[in-house]
């Protein structure tokens, strides 16, 4: 389920596959950016930097960077350290399982049931689409808004 | 238009290949197998004869069709019904009959063709592959795949004997020396075993680890969404230990773990940061092969007792080299704490270290002469061939061919778990389904997205 945690851990690397080769980000500008608790994107990173997907720079220019290039970094892949396994719903998961309360037989349950073949379909969406993807799409979309706004 | 594919290799890999091929094709094609013993089916892993030598799977894992899963035990019950009363795990000397009978069946008449002659080299051509011999004569063909295997050097230090082609001693008070602590270990030891041997067998590794046996067969229902794929070999490690830890909290069995992650292991290191590779072949490889590559019960058994009795043992030490003077032969063996090397007397010295290999060798045979034109490269980490993920061999430029291909332990350095039938009958489809288009890459067919 994608949770505040995994939005704005999106949200963040994102800002990092934009900044200039070679160079770092602090917290506090990525959570001014999308007005966001420093406190809580500080855990954020944190978890994803223990999955390998950012670094640190310690010191007075330190910062944030990401791991490895934009083009090589999943989204679906980042997803899973910010939020647990990719399920709409936790009884989809056998590794983050809980059964819902009010379940009267599981195996036959049509929505779990369908909610099975939809992480299949998430994980096909978003372990192909890398943050220079996520990029591009971002920046197809402001440039649509851009015309709309010409227009109007 | 009848297409003609030449296989090099006729081990299990080649045999599943070509079966393959007859069974998902349209039937207008030939298949020429290339295999220098002219004995289908029996490479390294299935030649031997030996009884006691099991698989280390499941007969209902062997069928050589994915599309039909108990093919391999429906033919067992047909032929080898007393050998399904021991339990799941069959003699492997049997599987190469299997396979011959798989191909009778599948090929039909004048179409499959067996030269008995070693493939030296392969040269993709615009509309085929020119496909080069050992007797210098060449096989035109419109597509070739590669099914030689490990690729191990046959002897490399002179010294050491082959496990798999090397006599055992004569003399059943031999000192044995087994250089690995591997399956091929166990295989060997329970060979000598066999023939009666009494003299003192002594395993050295550098972990001394022996492979976990097996246990009942209920593996966890993983999907790659819940499997963290690229993340690091830090965060995976330990992603699968709380896994394992909280199923057996639950009444389970890490075995039910490991067994739920192997259909996922190839998208696994294809996902891997290059750096964690790296980290996972130097610290983790060791202890993920003895959890993955378990013994059947009736080996471990057999292992316990002359662990218990102290014929075998196993020590822990880095095998440096082996030299002999007279009738005796050294190994010099690294043991931990030890600043140098301490000489070690055997009579006859086993090399039973693993198939994987490292990058600072020379690749030999079909392999090493398609490296040398270019028409193939090492991967990253030297472990060895690089194929795409429709198993398409990679040249030196990094362009996948459309028409030389590779299955089974050829593509071990990429996939890095390619040597178990359900993952080799799984690539023959995938090539079969691909020739059979007219060698276009069907839409999502890779192999990265199966379940």
């Amino acid at each position: 389920m994608l949770t505040m945690k995994g939005k704005y851990g999106l949200k963040a690397l994102h800002y990092l596959s934009g900044i200039p080769e070679g160079t770092v980000a602090q917290s506090v500008e990525i959570a001014e950016t999308y007005g966001m608790s420093k406190k809580f994107l500080d855990a954020i990173l944190a978890d994803l930097r223990n999955g390998g997907f950012v670094e640190t720079r310690k010191g007075r220019a330190g910062g944030y960077r990401l791991a490895y290039r934009p083009e090589e970094i999943m989204v679906g892949h980042a997803l899973r350290v910010l939020d647990g396994p990719l399920a709409p719903i936790s009884c989809a998961s056998r590794t983050a399982y809980h059964r819902c309360r009010d379940c009267a037989d599981e195996a036959t349950c049509p929505v779990r049931l369908s909610m099975l073949e939809v992480r299949e379909a998430i994980a096909s969406v978003l372990d192909t689409k890398s943050l220079a993807d996520m990029r591009s799409m971002v920046e197809a979309a402001s440039l649509e808004e851009d015309e709309f706004l010409e227009i109007s | 238009m009848t297409h003609h594919i030449v296989i090099a290799g006729g081990g299990a890999s080649g045999a599943i290949m070509a079966a393959n091929l007859f069974r998902l094709g349209d039937g207008a094609l030939r298949v020429t197998l290339v295999e220098a013993s002219g004995e289908i089916g029996k490479g390294l892993a299935y030649s031997t004869t030996n009884p006691s030598h099991l698989f280390n799977v499941r007969s209902a894992q062997l069928s050589a069709f994915s599309g039909t899963p108990d093919h391999f035990d429906r033919w067992l019950a047909i032929h080898h019904p007393d050998l399904t009363r021991n339990g799941p795990f069959v003699p492997r000397g049997i599987y190469g009959e299997y396979l011959e009978a798989a191909l009778r069946e599948t090929a039909p008449v004048g179409r499959l063709r067996i030269l008995p002659q070693a493939c030296t080299g392969m040269r993709e051509l615009e509309n085929g592959v020119e496909v080069t011999l050992a007797d210098g004569s060449s096989l035109p063909a419109h597509f070739a795949v590669m099914a030689t295997g490990f690729g191990l050097q046959s002897d490399g230090e002179g010294v050491l004997s082959n496990p798999w082609t090397d006599p055992l001693p004569v003399d059943k008070d031999a000192r044995v020396l087994i250089v690995g602590t591997g399956l091929t270990m166990v295989d060997t030891v329970l060979s000598l075993l066999d023939q009666g041997h009494r003299g003192k067998i002594v395993a050295v590794s550098r972990r001394g680890l022996l492979p976990q046996r097996h246990a009942l067969h209920r593996p966890l229902q993983l999907s790659t969404a819940d499997i963290p794929l690229g993340a690091s070999i830090h965060y995976l490690s330990r992603w699968l230990t709380d896994l394992v830890r909280t199923h057996v909290r639950g009444g389970g069995d890490w075995r039910d773990v490991m067994d739920g992650m192997r259909p996922h292991i190839q998208t696994v290191w294809k996902n891997l940061p290059m750096e964690s590779r790296q980290r996972f072949l130097r610290h983790a490889a060791a202890f993920w092969d003895v959890h993955r590559h378990r013994m059947p019960p009736a080996q471990a058994e057999r292992i316990d007792e002359v662990l218990a009795s102290g014929q075998l043992e196993i020590v822990k030490g880095r095998f440096i080299s082996a030299t002999r003077h007279g009738e005796r032969l050294f190994a010099d063996i690294l043991r931990p704490g030890w600043d140098e090397p301490g000489p070690f007397k055997a009579d006859i010295i086993y090399d039973c270290r693993g198939v994987r290999r490292r990058g600072d060798q020379d690749l030999p045979g079909l392999a090493g002469a398609l490296v040398e034109t270019g028409a193939a490269r090492l991967v990253r980490l030297g472990l060895g061939l690089e194929f795409d993920r429709a198993c398409a061999l990679v040249n030196r430029e990094g362009e996948a061919s459309s028409r030389i291909f590779g299955i089974g332990p050829v593509t071990l350095g990429t996939f890095w778990e390619s040597i178990a039938v359900p993952d080799i009958r799984e690539q023959a489809r995938l090539i079969a389904e691909r020739i059979a288009s007219g060698g276009r890459l069907a839409a999502r067919g890779s192999l990265a997205r199966l379940p």
